[in-house]
């Protein structure tokens, strides 16, 4: 037994197509413009699974529907054992034909990746996607034609951000812990090191400035003054 | 309700302590040819915060672009406080320090108190490999403690050193869950820190005199002293010339204190009381003289013909255990502070006689020694009746008079003269007349408090 072949209305690649374009119209009509910033693995860890060395790359420019129109979903700003939390979940819709001409073209992807980023400009944040659901509307005319990506808040852990877009890149600057960002080169391009292969870091320029979070200063001018440093405890760092 | 407000921040000195074991740790990422591409700063947050602070702060503009500060990091958090009762130290033992600002008083502080503070570290990484770095970096470290010497309390200069304790180690991975939930690499390192609570600190004036009783032996070194009942017969022991008692093999000394009773039925010695308490004199091995004084004089026995029999008893408990008072000479220095004068012995005036040929003091015997003399006495002869004073001085050594020179013999003496010595320097000096900023400080002689009471 088969379905009847008369009602059959899975196979119609024109009917498919308009849907297609439907659909996209409708993502151009209630969408937004984002930026989508796909993850460049340049170190993969077959083992532990994981590249630290990942960039960000390139940025393209697309539409995508948000569909949490009652604002963001997640578990929202709370403060836990690493400071404020902003766990803030968005769900975008993006056309699938749309997916393949602004990025799939340039980076080889034949769909959205987890981990990849979607800059959303209205709210000036980059979310990173969790989950990619290919099922979304679920074969309507017998074809899909959108990808759902679920994404939260970007979670920066020092990432090389060179997408050309300031927006974007800016957050390398304002989060990036690397001190060799503020370490001296020579004419070669080689960090300058001391005799203890230490690296020299511009002064003033201490990274844990930049992070509001950061005790270290802190701490260290506090423990300074009880920590002894003296011929019984050559070790320490204090300065009593 | 301890009526003292103080507070050292020992607590907040043992967080910055455990924050700075971990807050300079750095992380090398490297590519695939093996060149360092970022050198991490891992920062550090002590996590209790108040919230509303935390957030104007950490997210002033509620425009962060980031869920989480930048991973790697590391966070602290003190835990539980636990009494250490196996490091309880003396509750009464002090530490006492001068006090610069008034150098007339010390301050101390008595013995802390010893707790264990617990305290969690926790690694958040993005990346099992940057929390390994991290984790490799610090284990090694603790064995299972690392001990550091930190000055808790400089107001008493009190250093300590304090061991935190590695005990256990826990890596938490939550990548089995939903696509959704974001995933968390947490090592979590639980501390435990041996601290020390300490209490306030004291000022006291510094203790310029002591009045202080205890119990000593009348014997030094004799601390067991058998009590003993000796049988004397008056008409064989005694002699009532020159008041000696005859004992053979007897065991008293000097300054003993005994007490006389004659036998039921028995005449009492004449000169002595039954019942009555004496003091040994003039003991030697063959027997011994009584005195009503300690070290006075001799008690005059005017008959002892009658052969009656009494008793001689040395009474264990008055004699091993005796009530002294301490006191202290005003005005001496360190330099000629003496040592504690030996078998209770007080103080005597030396004494001397003189002899003179043709008119002139040609020599004087010492007869007394005496005891207790810190400078030289002065040595004073009495008037020549037609010519000069005679003078001397004298030298002392060990607290006695050891030699007089004659410096004048003087003239004009048809007997010879009187020789008078200056008395110990070693006066006592009741205590409610010591000033607390005269010069005392030293035992130099010991009363005995029967002799103070008129016991």
């Amino acid at each position: 037994m088969t379905t009847n072949f008369f009602f059959n209305n899975f196979n119609s690649s024109q009917e498919q197509l308009l849907l297609e374009n439907l659909v996209i119209e409708s993502i151009k009509i209630y969408g937004h413009d984002v930026y989508y910033i796909p993850l460049t693995r340049t170190s993969y860890d077959d083992i532990y699974g994981e590249d630290d060395q990942a960039a960000y790359n390139s940025a393209h420019f697309m539409e995508m529907y948000i569909k949490s129109i009652d604002g963001f979903s997640g578990d929202g700003e709370f403060m836990s054992r690493f400071g404020i939390e902003i766990r803030n979940q968005v769900v975008f819709s993006m056309a699938q034909r749309i997916f393949s001409q602004e990025v799939g073209t340039f980076t080889d992807q034949v769909r959205p990746n987890e981990g990849d980023l979607i800059y959303f400009p209205l709210n000036d944040r980059c979310f990173e996607i969790k989950f990619v659901n290919k099922y979304e509307m679920f074969y309507q005319l017998g074809a899909l034609q959108t990808w759902e990506v679920t994404c939260e808040l970007f979670e920066y852990s020092n990432e090389t951000f060179n997408t050309g877009i300031p927006e974007i890149d800016i957050i390398q600057s304002k989060f990036s812990m690397n001190a060799l960002d503020f370490s001296i080169k020579d004419e070669v391009d080689d960090y300058l090191v001391t005799e203890d292969s230490e690296y020299i870091i511009l002064e003033g320029k201490a990274v844990d400035d930049l992070i509001p979070a950061d005790d270290s200063d802190e701490i260290q001018q506090e423990s300074d003054n009880i920590v002894l440093f003296s011929s019984e405890d050559p070790f320490s760092e204090g300065n009593i | 309700m301890f009526g003292q407000t103080f507070y050292h921040s020992l607590i907040r000195k043992y967080v910055a302590l455990v924050g700075t074991l971990f807050n300079d740790i750095y992380i090398e990422r490297t590519d695939s040819t093996n060149t360092v591409t970022k050198f991490i700063k891992v920062p550090i947050t002590y996590a209790p915060k108040d919230k509303m602070f935390a957030r104007v702060i950490q997210d002033s503009g509620l425009d962060r672009e980031t869920a989480v500060m930048p991973l790697p990091m590391i966070s602290f958090e003190i835990g539980q406080m636990a009494y250490d009762g196996s490091r309880k130290l003396n509750t009464v033992t002090r530490t006492v320090v001068e006090d610069p600002t008034t150098p007339d008083k010390r301050k101390y502080q008595y013995n802390p108190v010893p707790y264990n503070i617990e305290f969690k570290v926790y690694v958040y990484a993005n990346h099992s490999e940057d929390a390994s770095k991290i984790v490799e970096q610090i284990l090694p470290y603790f064995t299972p403690d690392w001990t550091t010497t930190v000055q808790l309390v400089p107001e008493v200069e009190m250093i300590m050193d304090i061991p935190v304790i590695l005990d256990s180690i826990n890596y938490s991975d939550n990548y089995d869950e939903a696509y959704t939930k974001r995933r968390a690499i947490i090592w979590s390192l639980d501390l435990t820190l041996k601290g020390y609570l300490y209490g306030p600190v004291k000022s006291s004036a510094i203790i310029k005199f002591a009045n202080t009783n205890f119990y000593i032996p009348k014997r030094i070194g004799d601390y067991d002293l058998q009590e003993e009942v000796l049988t004397v017969i008056s008409g064989k022991n005694v002699n009532s010339t020159t008041d000696f008692i005859t004992i053979k093999n007897q065991p008293f000394v000097n300054g003993d204190y005994l007490v006389y009773a004659n036998a039921d039925g028995n005449s009492q010695i004449t000169g002595l009381t039954s019942g009555s308490k004496y003091y040994v004199v003039q003991a030697n091995s063959t027997g011994i003289k009584l005195s009503t004084e300690r070290y006075g004089g001799t008690v005059d026995i005017t008959y002892a013909s009658s052969n009656t029999t009494s008793t001689l008893r040395r009474n264990s408990a008055s004699n091993t255990a005796v009530a002294e008072r301490v006191t202290v000479q005003p005005g001496l220095t360190s330099n000629n502070k003496p040592t504690v004068f030996g078998n209770n012995q007080l103080f005597v005036t030396a004494t001397a006689n003189a002899s003179i040929e043709n008119g002139v003091v040609s020599y004087v015997t010492i007869d007394e020694d005496g005891y207790g003399y810190i400078d030289n006495p002065t040595v004073t002869f009495s008037a020549s009746p037609s010519g000069n004073t005679a003078t001397a001085t004298a030298n002392v050594s060990e607290y006695r008079v050891v030699k007089l020179n004659i410096t004048s013999g003087g003239s004009g003496y048809t007997s010879a003269p009187t020789v008078t010595i200056s008395a110990p320097d070693g006066v006592t000096v009741p205590f409610s007349q010591i000033e607390e900023d005269d010069n005392y400080g030293y035992v130099i002689s010991i009363y005995n408090w029967e002799e103070l009471n008129g016991e």
